[in-house]
């Protein structure tokens, strides 16, 4: 017949107090884990901010930076000089009628359009005209921004209609010159 | 580790100790029942044992036969029949015991109730526990006896177990659903013998009026005896003449089968007391899960600082290589608006490489073939119309000779040849001619 309880009290002494340390050590590694859940959550926003700015800044690597100093490079190596369209119309000689475009200036630099046409072209002037393309392109601060040729008939020889060469002109202003 | 069995049959103590069995009996005299239980007392004290299991058969042990129902040992304790006629199992310092039920002749089940008539036993287990032993089990010598026969064998059978010593004698009959217990204190006179035979006897000589016991036999009878059993048995020639004993056992064997009763049989005298619950196992296992969850715990919560530390350094190089990422795309974008503010929107780069690409396509351009127009504007589109004068025009080859020479055809009708007019009209962009 089962009245009552009885127990050791050394043994319930040592029974509370790992009993205890078991709770304290509960405690602790909750703590511990809380901290850690805490830091990792800490690193990954922090980790997250700056990841948001980067991405933000795509356009500033440096694949994109090298690609803006070779274009910079390129535009300063392709200046001319400020009679480039009267050195052009002089290579391209009198066969050739000038269209002058208007100058536009920007910084210290100045951007002109001209345009030549090649009056009453013939099948025969084709070799004349690729090595003005040529001469023109040897110039610096001339670039071909367009070739438009055009025939018409339908047999042989066919007659050509218009051969029409468009120059872009980048050249440096002397007055921006130190 | 086996309990130490301690034995008190009338008026007589066995018990044993590195000499053997040692026996004490008292003189015939007024209160001899509890000055035997006293003296048991005291030697339990003075020499105390961890466990010790009792044979506990003193003057005043009653033992009587009870009808009920198939219950176990605390249901019928709590039968009110059993209540009113046996007030002793609401007793606290009485000790009681039961053997299990075993069906009668009617269909009803039996059991044989022991108990005490007056105090005893709680004498002897507040002895055992003061001395700092326990005392889990005390059995009446009938249920002692019976543990005395081999299990399981003839059960139909009606046995009997004849405790022989100096000063008490007792037969204790079972099996074949009769069971009963007489007990004789001193020396036995010849009438006292001449009843013990006839009990003996009884149950071959009165026909059984079931079906079961109509096939009852001679019973066997199994003998302890402490001494030799024809000094203290007048009748024992006719015993053995008659063929019935099984086995002679000595106080050794007997003490043996003793510890082998279980001690939650129903029979356990010592049941009757109340006895608080010992908590120390559950407090032990508290304590053994409390230090075992502190080591884990401390094993976890140590790796955890590890991984923290180890962790904690990481981030820090991670978000260094961030901030150092970051710092570079500034310095990155400061120059890079320096340079935009070098070169004005919208100056772009001056178109190169027209006179190599006139020349690619007079090359690429076959006989077959007369170009009828040509366009190419400043960021290299083109487009070119041609003729087919030839009958060999290879459009395929015409087409992989213009991609070699920079004027690759766009997907989408950069490529329309009409065959029936003869007329090919070619769209794209210019770019480096292939190597």
């Amino acid at each position: 017949m089962i009245k009552g309880v009885k127990y050791s009290k050394r043994l319930s002494v040592a029974s509370a107090a790992c009993v205890g340390a078991a709770c304290a050590m509960a405690l602790l590694h909750q703590h511990v884990a809380s901290k850690r859940f805490e830091h990792t959550r800490r690193a990954a926003d922090l980790a997250g901010a700056l990841s948001k700015q980067i991405a933000s800044k795509s356009d500033f690597e440096d694949s994109n930076l090298n690609a803006l100093r070779a274009r910079v490079n390129r535009f300063r190596g392709q200046l001319g000089p400020e009679d480039a369209w009267e050195r052009l119309v002089r290579q391209f000689g009198e066969g050739w009628t000038a269209e002058v475009g208007p100058r536009v200036s920007k910084g210290g630099y100045s951007f002109q359009n001209g345009s030549f046409v090649l009056p009453s072209p013939m099948a025969s002037d084709w070799p004349r005209i690729v090595e003005a393309i040529k001469a023109a392109e040897h110039l610096p601060g001339v670039g071909i921004a367009k070739i438009e040729m055009k025939t018409s008939g339908k047999l042989e020889p066919r007659s050509i209609d218009i051969v029409r060469i468009v120059v872009a002109i980048h050249s440096r202003r002397i007055d921006s010159i130190p | 580790m086996k309990p130490r069995i301690a034995i008190l049959l009338g008026r007589t103590i066995w018990i044993r100790n590195v000499k053997g069995w040692q026996r004490k009996t008292f003189g015939d005299c007024e209160g001899v029942s509890r000055l035997s239980i006293v003296r048991l007392g005291e030697i339990l004290s003075a020499d105390p044992a961890e466990r010790t299991v009792i044979v506990f058969e003193p003057e005043g042990i009653a033992h009587q036969t009870v009808e009920t129902p198939r219950v176990s040992r605390a249901e019928f304790a709590t039968l009110e029949r059993v209540r009113k006629e046996h007030p002793v199992v609401l007793s606290e310092n009485l000790g009681w015991g039961i053997e299990y039920p075993e069906p009668g002749s009617s269909g009803t089940y039996w059991t044989l109730i022991h108990s005490e008539m007056t105090p005893g036993l709680a004498h002897l287990r507040d002895a055992c526990n003061c001395a700092g032993g326990h005392l889990p089990a005390a059995w009446s010598a009938y249920t002692a006896a019976v543990a005395c026969a081999t299990p399981g064998s003839a059960a139909l059978k009606t046995r009997s177990v004849l405790l022989l010593t100096p000063d008490f004698t007792a037969i204790a009959t079972f099996g074949g659903g009769k069971r009963s217990f007489k007990g004789l204190l001193g020396s036995a006179s010849e009438r006292d013998w001449k009843a013990l035979s006839v009990l003996i006897g009884d149950s071959e000589a009165r026909p059984s009026p079931t079906m079961v016991e109509t096939g009852l036999k001679r019973g066997s009878i199994i003998v302890v005896a402490d001494g030799e059993p024809e000094q203290i048995c007048p009748i024992w020639k006719d015993l053995r003449a008659s063929g019935r004993i099984e086995a002679i056992m000595n106080l050794d064997e007997f003490a043996t089968s003793v510890a082998q009763i279980p001690w939650n049989h129903p029979a356990n005298l010592v049941e009757a007391f109340p006895r608080p619950r010992n908590l120390d196992r559950f407090l032990a296992a508290a304590a053994i899960a409390g230090v075992s969850a502190t080591v884990a715990l401390g094993a976890i919560s140590f790796g955890n600082g590890e991984q923290l530390r180890a962790g904690d350094a990481a981030d820090h190089a991670q978000a260094a290589n961030l901030e150092l990422h970051l710092k570079q795309l500034n310095a990155n974008q400061r120059e890079m608006d320096r340079l935009r503010a070098e070169i004005p929107d919208g100056s772009g780069s001056l178109p190169v490489g027209r006179y190599e690409a006139l020349i690619g396509l007079a090359a690429a351009i076959p006989d077959a073939l007369t170009l009828t127009s040509l366009t190419i504007r400043r960021e290299g589109e083109f487009e070119l119309e041609a003729r087919v004068v030839g009958a060999d025009f290879d459009p395929e080859g015409t087409r992989q000779s213009l991609l070699r020479c920079g004027f690759g055809a766009d997907t989408d009708r950069g490529w329309v040849y009409d065959v029936s007019s003869g007329r090919l009209l070619v769209r794209g962009k210019y770019s480096e001619p292939l190597p």
